[in-house]
């Protein structure tokens, strides 16, 4: 595969950036310069993108964003295909076909055999290794090849792959696989998971517990069970009875107490069964009978005591019914007194009250009405009184008649001042000149504007009119012509014709060219295949089989002379004229046969003999042609042998001259054999001298005929231009010279047209002066007006207005008087702008003053009506208003304090009345005399506290009776229950001796002493045969009865021999009871844990891990032993060819400074080594790194061409792989890039622009060329050669 | 039949739990315990299903129990596997809940089954004739046969007694039926045998995978209620079952501990280890959501070709790193990596490579040499592998899945791998330091 083209349609900083590979076929290595900035790396990057896809984060977008990115290409396949696509950022059908018309993608998709027709079959970065080598990959080849210490397998087979590090490869592979394991390692991950296993096994197998086991340790429980339950079944009985006859010891003394009871309680069984506390029961009740009876005795005593005290208290129940009434009027005693006092003081202030309100009353003009009591003195208050809302409508209207007072005021003032501002403006208006009527010259002033700078225009026009008559008249001289005139009219030959006879001659000229070329190719040839005739003849004679057939001719022409002197002498006369016979070999050797027979037989020469023998050798006589008339010595001796003569020395003659014939054929025969090549090459100079000298006349005849042919075009053309009127000149520069004209007329017509507009603009001048002159009042007649005197004084200082002077000084004075006029306009609109606003100021200043006014009036009306209520005559001051409301605020107050001092005394006195009249009924129901004077004031009051002492004493006597009451009936009470109390005491006594059965309090100790003895005795009895029960384990009787056998002695004895027993079997028992416990107890260990499948569980998961990490190892080793294999088979098959190549390029890249490259034997190694010039073999770790960059580079380019020995072609890209090398060695990498360039196509991206000129001077031959990828420059290839 | 017209109608409905293949105790195969794995629950697998299953049956006051053989692994021998079985069977005797259980070919030549004594609720079907159980207060019949010996290859089935009028009649057989993958043929029967003893459920066991055979009679292999390697995937469990008097309904249940599950990832669209990961957690996620609060064991495989194909070669096991750590970056999730298996094919053209005069085309050939040449791949083998292959266990060696790595085919299958990291780290050497 190659790339004809290359299409950066959106890439990095590219936007249809076009590499044409092919533009400049053959070549095959490009040259791809870009300066920093360019986009070189973008480019690099864009071809293998092109190739391999675009990435997903491709930093290429800085541009164009990802999903605009396009890189397109035309690519021949290896089978001849011419593919155009379009590679898109796309994860679907990235590949579209390109319209190469156009330079746009197509929606056709294209078909998948194109991604390898594009990769080789390859991925990127094999791709990258294989046919990619930028500066860093050279640099670290030459590095492996020095960490390898040049190690010729792996050399060999880093250059042989594009790839590197091998050795690192296979030492990784190493260290993966003894990281994992080792054969007598411990600690590699292997090695412990076997370690682990083994002890998981282990594990397994002790925690394991197989059912046999199990069985095992059920019956071992079993049999200790058994074994347990004997011995302590022995143990039992023993110990039972040793339990018994403790007790037997310990009962038969219980059993004789028991005995002694029961007889003593037999004696008692007569004694009454009386309660344990009868005694102090009955001493009890005895003692409560005597207390109750004391008891009610002195009860019976107080109660008699009290009733007579009651007796003498008495009571005054008449005032004590009053109580209440008469504590009420003692206490309101002292109101009533204030009540007194205050009512003779309020009624000096009422009246004193009343005086002042008489007094201000007359001030606000009541005095008239005024009556001297208190009703009139109330109502004229009541009238008297001025509401709020009064008061304020009346201090409103005070400040609203100010107010439109003084506003009347400022209208008034103001009204005045509009009338003095009104006669200023008439007065300005006044002093304004008259208005000017200027629309004339307006109007023409206006037109001439309109004319732009017709001076200018018209100046420039002229200049431009001169220029064209400039270019016409120097175009005119060009095209050959003196007058422009007749340069116009005249009439050319038809540009048709002069097209056909230049094409004729030109194809004429060419054709006479490329004979001439050819002519001298041939003279070129001719000479060259002359002097190596000149040299092939030089290096000694030349023969050939034309000079070999010339010699054989003349030997036949001499056989044929002997012959015909044989014959008698016509043919040898018809030889002799030149006319020999073509003859076979058979009849040759016939005739010499013949020849030899007869001179055998008239004596003839032994020479004759041998040349007749030497005819039996083979001849060529199909190769026979007419040789030179007369060449050779021979011949020339047997021409003259011929000379009448002697017959038989004619005959010698000519037999000598056949000899010389015959020796010379055969001489040339042998020479022509002998140097074969030789011959071969001079004759095939021969035949290509003579082809090119027959080549060379037809040329030159053809030449000739061509150059009439042109002559005689030339000559009727000549004769053309003639009758035209034109110089001579030749047709293709007639063609010319008719376009030239056309531009010339072109020009013409511009000029007439530009003449006609300027001469058009002159005459608009022309009236428009005329109308400015007229309206200024200028013109013609010299004289200006009034207004242009003073506007345009310059004109005047000039000298008069006519036509020639310039129309800005007219436009500038009609300016002037124009701007003057509009000023006086503006200045009189304004003083009547200024008299209009003054009249309607003054119009609206007397409307406000008048309105003013009417305020002013309707206020005071206003105001006379609010002072009215207050009793002041119209047109009072404000200041009278507000002292009269004052007055009556004072009015208001008094008549309120007169009011509040009326309704107190009223109240007094009603409260004095109402208490009068209390007191006295009070004294008419008590029967007490009635009190003197005012009975509610202080008299009545000494009345009601005698009362209330009386009723205080009654009250206490009453109080004392109650109390004496409570107590007499509380002391009878005690006497009945007292009496009750000795009843109960009694009762109990009779109760006590009936259950004794005596009828005496007395004889009641004596019983109780015998009852409590026989009560305790039954109760001993009973605890005995308790206590007894409880120790024994059988019925009392039994007991009583199985001790009535026993002695004491002989039980203590028995329980010394049972300890004895228990002692023995003790032991016995808790061994057997220990052996239970473990035998349960390694039972109970099997309990369903699940230890063992836990252990199981952890194996299988180390076997997990074995095997994974076995696969790992045999992966690594397997594939360390492969890569092994792989670099010896390489070297063996590669070493020869790639070390031979390899040579020829360092030799060539170092300028044969290391001519060889060579294998060297290093101990058990074979290592790489570089022979010097001298002869010394220098190995990799003694070369210098650029030397060594240079030896990797030659090795990788040798095994590319190993590679396309067998493998389709594709593109080898380089990127600044001769950056470390200096010029020479460029130049010298650079020619053998261009040698392997024949074989597959080199692309070689750089930074360095010296190396397009190292890259011209030593790459020739149209094999190189350069592309530049400038960033602004529109990248187009450009081919150098 | 489910709706024999004279069956008499019962208000009371039956619940039943059929369960099978509990392999006690055996192991969960091919669970590398890497750091960070979650191990806790692996080596009790089968026994916590086991006592899910007794507490299900618990819970939902099962009227009984039926188990359809291999109750054990055949080979184990460690007597704490019955007792555990013995300690849950008394859970159930002490709820009331009857168990019913025939031997499968493990539990015949199981010696824990020979010696262990189990609880009164447990009722052993007699392997020397098909026998019938009633339970009358149900109006139940179940009929089973035990197996004598592992290799029973009778037709068990066809000497079941007829179903019993008037009553539920369950089945219990464990058997290969007409056979099934992976699983030895052991009692074959076919379906129509068991179609006609009129039963209305058959109780499958000896198959892992749970499977309905037919609805009409319900014939339903329960599968194990824990997968034990990565075939068995999926949720595992029991069967619960009710009779209403003239229906049967079934529904499976969960019991699994640790759950098994297959993830394929399509690696030609991930244009570096970011991708990968971002997708691979992405669906680790989706299957730990999938099982709940279980531990997850998945097997991973990555098929494809690209970046990844690269990356993995240069650096064998980076795939099964990088889903490792992802697994443990899960929120909330346990999950589990049990292998990861990468199919990963290069970009390039493999035999137009090798067709190449260059030293790749060298090493490509040699490869392939080897591989068609089993003489000189054993000799490469042995001399690459011989130490380590002496050392590896028997059991490595031996199973289903022996790993003998001097084995032509363990070597053919290797050097794929091998090839692809020799061109992978060749191609990384190349680029510069």
């Amino acid at each position: 595969m190659r790339f004809e083209k290359l299409l950066l349609r959106a890439f990095g900083p590219f936007t249809d950036r076009v590499l044409d590979f092919e533009a400049h076929a053959p070549a095959g290595l490009h040259l791809v310069y870009g300066p920093n900035e360019a986009g070189k790396s973008s480019a690099l990057r864009a071809t293998t993108d092109l190739l391999f896809g675009i990435p997903l984060r491709s930093d290429d977008d800085f541009v164009h964003k990802h999903a605009d990115m396009r890189v397109g290409a035309v690519v021949r396949a290896d089978d001849g295909r011419r593919v155009a696509l379009m590679r898109r950022k796309a994860n679907k059908a990235p590949l579209r076909a390109l319209d190469e018309a156009t330079g746009q993608e197509t929606d056709a998709v294209l078909e998948a055999d194109i991604q390898a027709v594009l990769t080789g079959g390859l991925d990127r970065a094999l791709f990258e290794s294989m046919f990619g080598i930028d500066h860093a990959r050279l640099r670290e080849g030459g590095r492996q090849l020095l960490a390898g210490e040049g190690e010729l397998g792996a050399s060999l087979f880093q250059a042989g792959s594009g790839l590197s590090g091998v050795r690192a490869v296979l030492d990784r592979l190493d260290s993966d696989a003894q990281a994992l394991f080792v054969p007598r390692g411990q600690v590699r991950s292997i090695n412990e998971t076997l370690r682990r296993l083994d002890e998981l096994k282990r594990e397994q197998r002790d925690r394991t517990v197989r059912p046999r086991e199990w069985a095992s340790l059920e019956a071992a429980v079993d049999t200790a069970r058994k074994r347990d339950a004997e011995a302590a079944e022995q143990m039992r009985a023993v110990r039972d009875e040793q339990r018994r006859l403790e007790r037997m010891r310990t009962f038969l003394p219980q059993a004789a107490r028991h005995a002694q009871l029961v007889a003593e309680l037999a004696q008692l069984a007569d004694a009454p069964q009386l309660p344990a506390d009868a005694a102090e029961r009955r001493l009890r009740a005895q003692a409560a009978l005597g207390g109750a009876q004391d008891a009610a005795a002195r009860a019976q005593r107080e109660a008699d005591e009290l009733a007579a005290r009651r007796a003498g208290i008495e009571i005054d129940t008449g005032v004590l019914a009053q109580a209440e009434s008469i504590a009420r009027l003692h206490h309101d005693a002292d109101r009533a007194a204030e009540a007194e006092r205050e009512l003779a003081a309020g009624s000096s202030e009422a009246a004193q009250l009343a005086r002042r309100l008489r007094s201000l009353l007359a001030r606000v003009g009541q005095d008239v009405a005024i009556r001297d009591d208190d009703a009139s003195i109330d109502a004229l208050s009541r009238e008297s009184s001025v509401s709020a809302g009064t008061a304020e409508a009346v201090r409103a209207a005070a400040a609203r008649l100010a107010s439109a007072r003084q506003a009347a005021d400022t209208a008034l003032q103001r009204a005045a001042a509009a009338e003095g501002a009104l006669a200023a403006a008439q007065q300005a208006l006044d002093a304004l000149p008259a208005p000017v009527d200027d629309s004339a010259l307006a109007a023409a002033h206006a037109a001439a504007l309109a004319l732009g700078d017709i001076d200018a225009d018209l100046a420039a026009a002229d200049a431009r009119i001169a220029q064209f008559d400039a270019r016409i008249a120097d175009g005119a001289r060009g095209l050959g012509a003196c007058d422009a005139q007749a340069l116009r009219g005249a009439v050319p030959p038809p540009l048709g014709h002069a097209e056909a006879l230049a094409a004729r001659m030109a194809n004429l000229r060419a054709e006479r060219e490329s004979l001439d070329a050819t002519l001298a190719v041939m003279a070129a040839e001719t000479d060259a295949l002359q002097a190596e005739r000149a040299r092939l003849a030089a290096s000694g004679e030349v023969v050939t089989a034309s000079t070999l057939a010339a010699a054989r001719a003349r030997r036949d022409q001499a056989w044929a002379r002997v012959r015909a002197r044989l014959d008698g002498g016509a043919d040898a006369a018809r030889l002799d004229a030149g006319h020999p016979t073509v003859r076979g070999a058979p009849e040759l050797r016939t005739r010499t046969a013949r020849v030899a027979k007869a001179v055998r037989s008239t004596g003839a020469t032994a020479e004759l003999f041998e040349a007749s023998a030497l005819f039996e050798a083979p001849a060529r006589p199909e190769l026979a042609v007419p040789g030179p008339a007369s060449s050779g010595p021979g011949l020339a001796r047997s021409d003259a042998a011929a000379a009448p003569g002697n017959a038989a020395a004619s005959v010698a003659a000519d037999v000598a001259a056949l000899d010389t014939a015959l020796r010379e054929a055969d001489r040339q025969a042998d020479l022509l054999r002998a140097d074969a090549d030789r011959a071969a090459r001079f004759a095939s100079i021969e035949r290509d001298l003579a082809e090119r000298a027959e080549r060379a006349a037809t040329g030159r005849a053809r030449r000739d005929a061509l150059l009439a042919d042109e002559q005689g075009a030339i000559i009727e053309w000549s004769a053309r231009l003639a009758s035209a009127g034109l110089p001579f000149m030749e047709p293709d520069a007639l063609v010319r010279w008719h376009r030239q004209r056309d531009a010339w007329l072109s020009q013409c017509a511009l000029r007439d047209e530009a003449a006609g507009t300027r001469d058009a603009r002159r005459s608009l001048r022309s009236a428009s002066w005329a109308a400015l002159a007229r309206a200024l009042d200028v013109g013609g007649s010299g004289r200006a007006g009034a207004g242009v005197e003073t506007l345009a004084g310059d004109a005047d200082a000039a000298g008069p207005f006519d036509m020639q002077a310039p129309m800005a000084v007219l436009l500038q004075a009609a300016e002037a008087r124009l701007a003057s006029g509009r000023r006086a306009a503006e200045s009189r609109a304004e003083a009547t702008r200024a008299l209009r606003q003054a009249q309607a100021h003054l119009a609206r200043e007397r409307a406000t003053a008048d309105e003013a006014r009417s305020r002013a009036s309707a206020a005071e009306q206003a105001w006379d009506v609010a002072i009215a209520s207050l009793r002041l005559p119209a047109g009072a001051p404000a200041a009278q208003a507000e002292a009269r409301l004052r007055e009556l605020d004072e009015i208001e107050r008094l008549h309120a304090q007169w009011h509040a001092a009326r309704d107190s005394l009223a109240g007094r006195s009603a409260f004095l009345a109402a208490r009068a009249a209390q007191i006295e009924a009070l004294a008419l129901q008590l029967g007490r005399p009635l009190p003197g004077g005012n009975s509610g004031g202080t008299s009545g009051s000494l009345l009601v506290a005698a009362l209330h002492g009386q009723a205080q004493a009654a009250h206490d006597a009453h109080a004392q009776a109650c109390a004496l009451d409570e107590r007499i009936d509380r002391a009878r009470q005690a006497v009945a229950q007292h009496a009750v109390a000795a009843d109960e005491a009694a009762r109990a006594l009779a109760a006590m001796r009936a259950a004794a059965g005596v009828e005496h309090d007395a004889q009641l100790p004596a019983v109780e002493q015998r009852a409590a003895r026989r009560q305790a005795l039954s109760d001993e009895l009973h605890a005995l045969e308790q206590q007894m029960l409880e120790a024994a384990d059988r019925p009392l009787d039994a007991l009583l009865r199985e001790a009535q056998g026993h002695d004491l002695d002989a039980v203590a004895r028995r329980l010394e021999e049972l300890a004895a027993e228990g002692a023995t079997l003790e032991p016995q028992a808790r061994q057997a009871q220990a052996e239970l416990v473990e035998a349960r107890h390694r039972l109970a260990q099997v309990d369903g844990s699940e230890a063992a499948a836990a252990t199981r569980e952890a194996a299988e998961s180390a076997l997990a891990r074995l095997r994974g990490e076995a696969l790992a190892y045999a992966r690594a080793r397997l594939a360390h032993a492969l890569l092994e294999h792989a670099l010896a088979g390489y070297q063996a098959r590669a070493q020869g060819p790639m070390i031979e190549r390899a040579s020829r390029l360092l030799d060539a890249m170092t300028a044969g400074r290391y001519p060889r490259v060579r294998a060297e034997e290093d101990g058990e190694r074979r290592v790489l080594a570089v022979e010097r010039a001298d002869g010394k073999a220098l190995r990799v770790e003694h070369l210098s790194e650029g030397t060594r960059d240079v030896l990797y580079l030659a090795l990788r380019l040798a095994a590319l061409d190993l590679h396309l020995d067998g493998n389709p072609p594709m593109p080898l890209v380089l990127d600044d792989i001769l950056l470390t090398f200096d010029d020479a060695r460029s130049a010298a990498t650079l020619a053998a890039l261009a040698a392997l360039s024949r074989r597959t196509q080199v692309l070689l991206f750089t930074h360095h622009e010296h190396l397009v000129d190292v890259a011209r001077r030593a790459v020739t031959g149209g094999a190189l060329a350069v592309h530049r990828l400038d960033a602004d420059a529109q990248p187009v290839s450009r081919s150098i050669q | 039949m489910a709706d024999d017209p004279r069956r008499p109608l019962r208000s009371m409905t039956v619940r039943f739990i059929h369960a099978s293949d509990l392999h006690i105790d055996s192991p969960l195969i091919g669970l590398d315990r890497y750091p960070g794995a979650p191990a806790g629950e692996l080596r009790s697998a089968t026994r916590a299903a086991l006592a899910n299953l007794v507490d299900l049956a618990i819970a939902e006051k099962a009227d009984f129990l039926v188990l359809a053989g291999d109750l054990y692994d055949g080979d184990w021998t460690d007597f704490n596997t019955g007792l555990y079985f013995r300690i849950q069977m008394a859970r159930l005797r002490d709820a009331g809940v009857p168990v019913f259980v025939v031997k499968g070919n493990h539990d015949a030549e199981s010696q824990i089954t020979r010696t262990l004594t189990a609880p009164d609720n447990v009722v052993e079907f007699p392997s020397s004739h098909a026998h019938t159980h009633t339970l009358p207060h149900l109006g139940v019949a179940l009929h089973g046969r035990s197996f004598r010996d592992r290799a029973t290859v009778d037709d068990l089935a066809a000497e079941y007694p007829d179903a019993i009028p008037g009553m539920l009649n369950v089945g219990l057989l464990h058997t290969s039926l007409d056979g099934r993958p992976y699983h030895d043929p052991y009692a074959p029967t076919r379906l129509d045998v068991l179609r006609r003893k009129g039963y209305d459920y058959w109780a499958l066991g000896h198959v892992h995978a749970r499977e309905v055979i037919c609805e009409r009679p319900r014939v339903v292999y329960s599968g194990n209620p824990q997968g034990r390697h990565a075939r068995e995937t999926g949720a595992k469990g029991c069967e619960l079952v009710e009779w209403d008097g003239k229906k049967l309904s079934a529904q499976p249940v969960a019991l699994d501990a640790v759950r098994w599950a297959q993830l394929s990832i399509a690696a030609d669209a991930m244009d570096g280890i970011s991708a990968f990961q971002q997708h691979a957690i992405d669906r680790l996620a989706g299957l730990a959501r999938d099982a709940g609060e279980r531990l997850v064991a998945v097997r991973v495989s990555i098929t494809g070709s690209g970046a990844l194909h690269r990356l993995e070669s240069s650096q064998p096991g980076r795939m099964e790193s990088e889903l490792r750590a992802m697994a443990s970056e899960v929120p909330g999730a346990r999950l589990w990596i049990e292998k990861v298996a990468c199919d990963l094919r290069p970009d390039y053209d493999r035999a137009r490579l090798a067709a190449g005069p260059d030293a790749i085309g060298e090493l490509l050939r040699l490869i392939d040499r080897a591989a068609a040449d089993e003489t000189e791949l054993a000799a490469i083998g042995r001399r690459a592998l011989e130490d380590l292959h002496a050392r590896l266990p028997s059991e490595l060696k031996s199973g289903a899945d022996p790993l003998r790595l001097l084995d032509a085919d363990v070597l053919r299958m290797l050097l794929p791998a091998a090839e692809a990291t020799l061109i992978a780290r060749l191609l990384d050497g190349n680029m510069p330091a």
